[in-house]
């Protein structure tokens, strides 16, 4: 699959499971006794947590990606100063690798958290 | 009495561009705004814009008038004037020669990605490829654009990647020959425009769809083009369209 389509429907088909799973949350508050017992020790809960934390952190690169290849780029920080688009690349780069170590970091940190 | 507020930069003598006031007494006549614009190069021949066909077909007199992109010689001077003032700047986004000409290399280098011609590696018949009257309908509100970059320099997509988003008035161009039954080229045009930015960088903010001074509707082409890049659309399932915004 091209790499634009990919991000197209990363970005259509996370949205739609986000709101899939704003559904669940609010039938189980219906249905369930919401409690931090349920939280825990309900594996579909679980599971479509950790799916929704991933798909989550996706859809975030691939629109801060975005902003940082619109925004961050010579041409773009040229308009504000030329002397700083000569650090464009930089910029941009380290922005990627904030978002990208925080996602990572993020999700490793939340999986360890619901399935421990 | 009207005030006149132009972009002036002459990059020869000038540091930085600046706006200048010409105080014109307002015509009788609904003239448009080329026709007024004629009238202060009379009063100061330093004033400088592209004009040639006067009556929008050329698409040179493409110039941001109070804010909004437009054709000075199809816009009369009633719609552009507010508060007995207009604003004349050159079209955003796009470097600038001189006050209102701008370097359009970049749009050109966009529309020259997308080959703007028939390709069609059948052998060609004696005197002309045909097309049935349905087919030659898909190509309304598409075969119509004169170029004059008003839509692609009113879309923030592309004042940040106009080396990469094709831009509206390219992609318009691209799907008038995507849908043109003549040409064979489909997939290898819809496989240019497959990677990130091409299309992609498309939100649809429509600003295209408000400036184009022809109402052609290049955020309908812009989505064709990703249906057919998403689902594979074939091109003989193509919807004719009324082409106007």
């Amino acid at each position: 699959m091209k790499l634009g389509k990919l991000i197209w429907y990363l970005q259509r088909y996370s949205a739609i499971y986000f709101l899939l799973f704003l559904g669940y949350m609010g039938l189980i508050g219906f249905t369930e006794r919401f409690s931090f017992q349920f939280i825990t020790q309900s594996f579909t809960f679980k599971l479509s947590l950790s799916i929704f934390i991933i798909l989550a952190c996706l859809h975030a690169f691939a629109g801060l990606w975005t902003i940082g290849t619109d925004y961050l780029t010579k041409r773009t920080l040229g308009f504000v100063s030329p002397s700083l688009s000569s650090y464009a690349d930089f910029f941009r780069k380290s922005f990627e690798f904030f978002f990208i170590s925080l996602g990572i970091s993020l999700v490793i940190f939340y999986l360890f958290i619901i399935w421990s | 009495m009207i005030d006149v507020n132009i972009y002036r930069y002459n990059p020869e003598t000038d540091k930085f561009p600046y706006t200048q006031t010409y105080s014109i007494k307002k015509p009788e006549k609904d003239i448009m705004l080329l026709e007024l614009l004629n009238i202060l190069k009379e009063q100061d021949s330093s004033i400088s814009y592209r004009r040639s066909c006067r009556e929008g077909v050329c698409g040179s007199d493409g110039m941001n008038i109070n804010g909004k992109n437009g054709l000075a010689c199809i816009t009369p001077i009633s719609q552009a004037i507010k508060k007995n003032k207009i604003e004349l700047r050159p079209l955003p986004g796009l470097p600038v020669i001189r006050d209102l000409v701008v370097d359009m290399t970049e749009f050109y280098a966009q529309y020259d990605k997308i080959k703007p011609f028939l390709q069609n590696e059948t052998e060609p018949p004696a005197q002309e490829r045909l097309q049935t009257p349905e087919d030659r309908d898909k190509l309304d509100g598409l075969y119509e654009c004169i170029l004059c970059a008003c839509c692609s320099t009113s879309c923030p997509s592309f004042w940040w990647n106009p080396d990469k988003f094709v831009g509206p008035a390219a992609l318009l161009q691209a799907y008038r020959f995507i849908a043109d039954s003549r040409d064979t080229k489909t997939a290898e045009r819809l496989e240019g425009l497959s990677d990130p930015f091409s299309v992609y960088r498309c939100h649809g903010i429509m600003n295209c769809v408000n400036v184009c001074p022809k109402d052609l509707n290049p955020n309908h082409a812009i989505g064709e083009i990703k249906s057919m890049l998403l689902s594979n659309k074939k091109k003989e399932n193509i919807i004719v369209s009324d082409g106007a915004s």
